[in-house]
């Protein structure tokens, strides 16, 4: 009988480890911001999932450090199993053939949008409509308003412009408070010129990725408006880190930036003054409006079937409601899962403490579209061409129709595209 | 029997140190210099022979020729700022240190320090100092009754602020190498001179510490000029190469081209173009100046 | 009597230059210590305070903390301890070969030692990236330490010091049947000590505050170093924690300060050895 039980209780000790534990390594970016959250999805999925072990590579700085490293760790043979990758890098990495394919996972599309993944959010993820990345965490270019500067200026928040022109003479009269005090600021950049085109119901490249578009109406509104920055909003040429300085430091009254700095902004600004969120003004017919969503989608690298599976499970786990919510509280960004935004039980209790990030999810929740990243080996450069092309704007006053237009003949070269 | 075994002694000697160098630095670049005439993409399974393309886009376009003479005009604030300011630093440390060394060694530690410090956190705190509004330098300024500038985004301003912030950084290098060669100077020299009757200050100088400073001027000469060349950290940390590639140099061109573009191939080249361009300057450099410099 | 002005009034105008120098010159450290001490709403004020209201400790525990700065100083330790003395290794025997010895090839030894002063490390990065996953080396200690074992500064800069120093004692040893290598390491080494003091300083210090390499090479947490632990709080995208990343900074340069210090006795030491000769 003893003999029995000591045999049964051998065979179950050997029999536990040998319930093949799968390990599956993850990449992410971005510590100070994810560190905490990677760590609590992490710990919720073991949980639920005691046969996979989940191990984090040290973490990135930077999304496109990111890529770089995975670039690199695919030519040295040591890539993770699956990475947290900005949204505008996963074609970077899938045009190597490096990001499986996932409509293989999904087997029931119905299901699966049922879970949250709506269509608008799977776009995200799609090229050639083929999935190959899901969305993570979000983010859209909003406006961040000082209330006691508004109010300076003889405005109030009550009544805050929903127009540009409205703006625009707002961020005049802050402007003349004070030469120390500067009206509004945007960062000359491809993403925010994208959310400006989009405003306008504008649109970078044909949906074939075969010509440019952005030097149409639309475009040349964007960049119009931010000429008019320049020359009537007060916007100084000083950088992006002088300017995310500035906002919290109470010297400026608007600055268009992304959502994802609101935490940032409000521990700086303490309390001096209350930091508000206000949407973009929509310029066009709301159906054709969209605005480039920032922030993270993951990839799946693993090409093993046994870690794709183990992978798979990650993946749901970290896009599903559960996933989204823990993200959404650890790092303040915007979810990208429907059910999270629609089924209030989740996030009630965040919005209640966090009002002010409701305006960035809702803009992303009704317009987020894919952040455009141009094609080809010289799709990156194109945009510190597209940043320069802004800054003649904005700094020596160039023409913003001429500008337009020459860049997008530019940039047409650069890619190939003339015929 | 006796030439054998120098040989091997040499060998011995010379050896490890050269198939280093070899393996780390000579191999990799001719690798490099292969990369240049190919179209290859990092991460990408194949590359095709492009043979002088990736020259001839860099030669015909304005962003290259902005980022080689932005290289020079940065070196040309560099090099010299940094031998003077970090020669007089050891002159008067040097000689403060013999009355009051306590106070030299504190002094010392002050101007090494933007050395021993990493450039990503200075870089931090020097886009704060310099912030337009906020900055204490503006302030300043201000108080003084001085227009402030925009140091980091005015487009015609920022390769010089980025060259004061590189003397700043390498003045302490320069400096200690400096109190290395003036230690070494035998003091019997100076009394020589005393006797011979150029005793103080500046006749001092010129008689004994400048010649016998040769040597180690030439190598602080040689090692900042290499290194304002290769200047990458500052750029890369605090402008990008902007605004509008106003800043851009040539490792940083390099490094956003492969790096951050991924175009591996074009990077080369234009490595191989600013291999060609400091070795030119150098060898200049150094003929000139060791036919002057007296060795013991 | 005016001479005596005259030194006294130099003296006096030097001594003013090299502090207010010293000063300007530590001003951004002066800012980081501020930073490092400000809670976020104070770092982020139109108003120029160089003392915090009151001290945000809280920076330093998050530093040590949530970036496992002791691990990445340690790590730092390691690695440039291992590099310094392998490039010790490489470099003395051949800068004393170059300065006090005549064989053929010298003349392209010293060519390659100068040509390899051009080359930026960022350049040779990749290539030798990709050999080291070719020999399943990356990710290591080795992969830190091995790939900077070649150091043409450290061979330039000895060849100058021993290049300075008298034939004779060498003749002399050779005749008393000393071998080359125990010339080197006993009689030339020790007689170049500033210059040996200077280059452990140097080389210390860049390989502590490297970012680059370390950041190519490895991507286990473990083998972070110190610079890994500020980037930590370093972000492009939603904004920089500051007065954290000011206050790992301010603990990745103190052992840097501290090296300094005492390496500089040394340079003292050099001095009075040359007067007590005399």
């Amino acid at each position: 009988m003893k003999q029995l039980f000591l045999a049964t209780a051998l065979a179950a000790g050997l029999a536990l480890p040998a319930m093949a534990d799968t390990t599956i390594r993850v990449h992410y970016a971005i510590p100070t911001i994810w560190a905490d959250a990677q760590t609590k999805l992490a710990d919720a999925f073991m949980a639920a999932n005691p046969d996979v072990k989940v191990v984090i590579d040290g973490p990135a700085e930077s999304y496109e450090d990111g890529a770089q490293r995975i670039l690199r760790e695919s030519v040295a043979g040591t890539m993770p199993d699956v990475a947290f990758i900005g949204l505008n890098l996963w074609r970077v990495v899938q045009a190597r053939d490096l990001a499986q394919p996932l409509d293989s996972f999904i087997d029931d599309a119905a299901a699966f949008e049922a879970e949250g993944y709506t269509s608008a959010l799977r776009s995200l993820g799609q090229f050639n409509g083929v999935q190959y990345a899901l969305g993570t965490s979000a983010s859209t270019l909003v406006m961040y308003v000082n209330p006691a500067l508004v109010e300076q200026a003889g405005g109030s928040m009550a009544t805050f412009p929903t127009d540009w022109d409205g703006i625009i003479s707002l961020a005049a009269k802050i402007d003349a408070l004070s030469p120390t005090v500067d009206g509004i600021w945007v960062q000359r950049h491809d993403w925010r010129f994208q959310s400006l085109l989009g405003s306008f119901g504008g649109r970078p490249m044909t949906a074939d990725e075969s010509d440019i578009t952005f030097d149409d109406a639309a475009g040349i509104a964007a960049a119009k408006v931010m000429a008019r920055f320049a020359t009537e909003g007060g916007m100084k040429s000083y950088g992006v880190d002088d300017a995310r300085q500035a906002f919290p430091a109470g010297t400026l009254g608007i600055m268009l930036e992304s959502s994802s700095l609101l935490n940032r902004f409000i521990e700086g600004a303490g309390d001096k003054f209350d930091v508000t969120v206000k949407p973009l003004p929509v310029s066009a017919d709301p159906a054709s409006v969209y605005f480039p969503t920032g922030g993270s989608g993951i990839v799946m690298l693993a090409t093993d079937p046994a870690q794709q599976a183990a992978v798979w499970r990650y993946m749901k786990f970290v896009t599903g409601a559960d996933g989204a919510k823990i993200i959404v509280e650890n790092t303040g960004f915007a979810p990208t899962n429907a059910k999270v935004i629609n089924d209030a039980s989740y996030l009630a209790d965040f919005y209640a403490k966090n009002p002010d990030h409701k305006p960035g999810h809702e803009q992303i929740a009704a317009f987020a579209g894919p952040w455009y990243a141009f094609p080809g080996s010289e799709g990156v450069a194109v945009t510190d061409l597209i940043a320069a092309a802004l800054t003649e704007v904005t700094d020596s006053q160039a023409d913003a129709e001429v500008t337009v237009k020459a860049l997008a003949e530019t940039v047409r070269e650069r890619l190939g595209m003339k015929k | 029997m006796t030439r054998r075994r120098e040989t091997l002694t040499t060998l011995v000697l010379v050896g490890p140190a050269t198939l280093a160098m070899t393996m780390l630095i000579f191999v990799p670049v001719v690798v490099v210099a292969g990369l240049s005439f190919t179209d290859y993409q990092f991460g990408a399974h194949s590359l095709n022979f492009v043979g002088l393309d990736n020259y001839r886009t860099l030669f015909t376009d304005p962003q290259a020729r902005r980022a080689v003479t932005n290289t020079l005009l940065y070196a040309a604030v560099v090099i010299p700022g940094t031998c003077t300011l970090g020669l007089l630093v050891a002159l008067g440390l040097h000689s403060l240190a013999v009355r009051a060394p306590r106070a030299a060694a504190v002094l010392r530690a002050a101007y090494f320090l933007p050395v021993a410090a990493t450039l990503v956190a200075m870089a931090v705190a020097w886009q704060m100092l310099l912030h337009p509004n906020l900055g204490l330098v503006n302030q300043m300024l201000a108080a003084a009754g001085l227009p402030g500038q925009r140091w980091l985004s005015d487009r015609g301003l920022v390769l010089y602020t980025l060259a004061v912030i590189g003397i700043w950084q390498s003045l302490g290098y320069a400096m200690v190498l400096f109190l290395a060669g003036l230690a070494a100077i035998p003091p019997q020299l100076y009394d020589a001179a005393e006797v011979d009757g150029a005793g103080e200050g500046w006749d001092r100088f010129w008689t004994v510490t400048w010649p016998m400073l040769g040597p180690t001027t030439l190598f602080v000469l040689v090692i900042t000029a290499t290194g304002a060349f290769r200047a990458f950290e500052t750029v890369a940390t605090l402008t990008k190469g902007g605004p509008a590639f106003a800043s851009d140099v040539l490792v940083y061109a390099m490094y956003r081209e492969g790096f951050v573009y991924f175009k591996a191939g074009y990077s080369a080249a234009i490595t191989m173009v600013f291999f060609v361009l400091t070795l030119a300057v150098t060898v200049l450099k150094f003929r000139v100046l060791e036919n002057r410099v007296h060795y013991r | 009597m005016t001479r005596d002005l005259t030194r006294v009034l130099t003296r006096a105008f030097a001594l003013a230059a090299l502090i207010l120098g010293a000063v300007l010159v530590l001003s951004p450290f002066l800012w980081m210590l501020a930073l490092s001490l400000k809670a976020p709403d104070e770092i982020f004020t139109p108003n120029i305070d160089l003392i915090p209201n009151s001290l945000h400790w809280e920076n330093y525990a998050a530093a040590f903390g949530r970036a496992n700065l002791l691990r990445s100083l340690w790590n730092g330790a390691i690695v440039c301890a291992g590099i310094l003395v392998l490039q010790t290794i490489f470099a003395v025997p051949c800068a004393f070969a170059l300065a006090q010895r005549r064989f053929a090839g010298r003349g392209v030894v010293f060519g390659l030692v100068l040509a390899g002063l051009l080359v930026p490390f960022h350049v040779t990065a990749i290539p030798i990236f990709l050999g080291l996953a070719q020999v399943r080396m990356l990710d290591s200690y080795t992969a830190l330490i091995a790939p900077f074992a070649a150091s043409v500064f450290g061979i330039f800069l000895f060849r100058q010091a021993f290049a300075a120093l008298p034939t004779e004692v060498f003749e002399a040893a050779r005749v008393d049947g000393l071998s080359e290598p125990a010339i080197v390491w006993r009689i030339a080494f020790p007689l170049a000590l500033p210059a040996a003091t200077a280059f452990a300083l140097f080389s210390i210090v860049a390989h502590w505050n490297d970012l680059f390499w370390p950041l190519i090479a490895t991507s286990n947490p473990a083998l972070a170093t110190p610079p890994r632990a500020i980037l930590y709080f370093r972000d492009a995208e939603s904004g920089a924690e500051v007065g954290a990343l000011m206050a790992a900074a301010v603990v990745v340069v103190a052992p840097m300060v501290a090296l300094f210090l005492v390496a500089q006795r040394r340079f003292v030491q050099g001095l009075a050895a040359g007067g007590l000769k005399g």
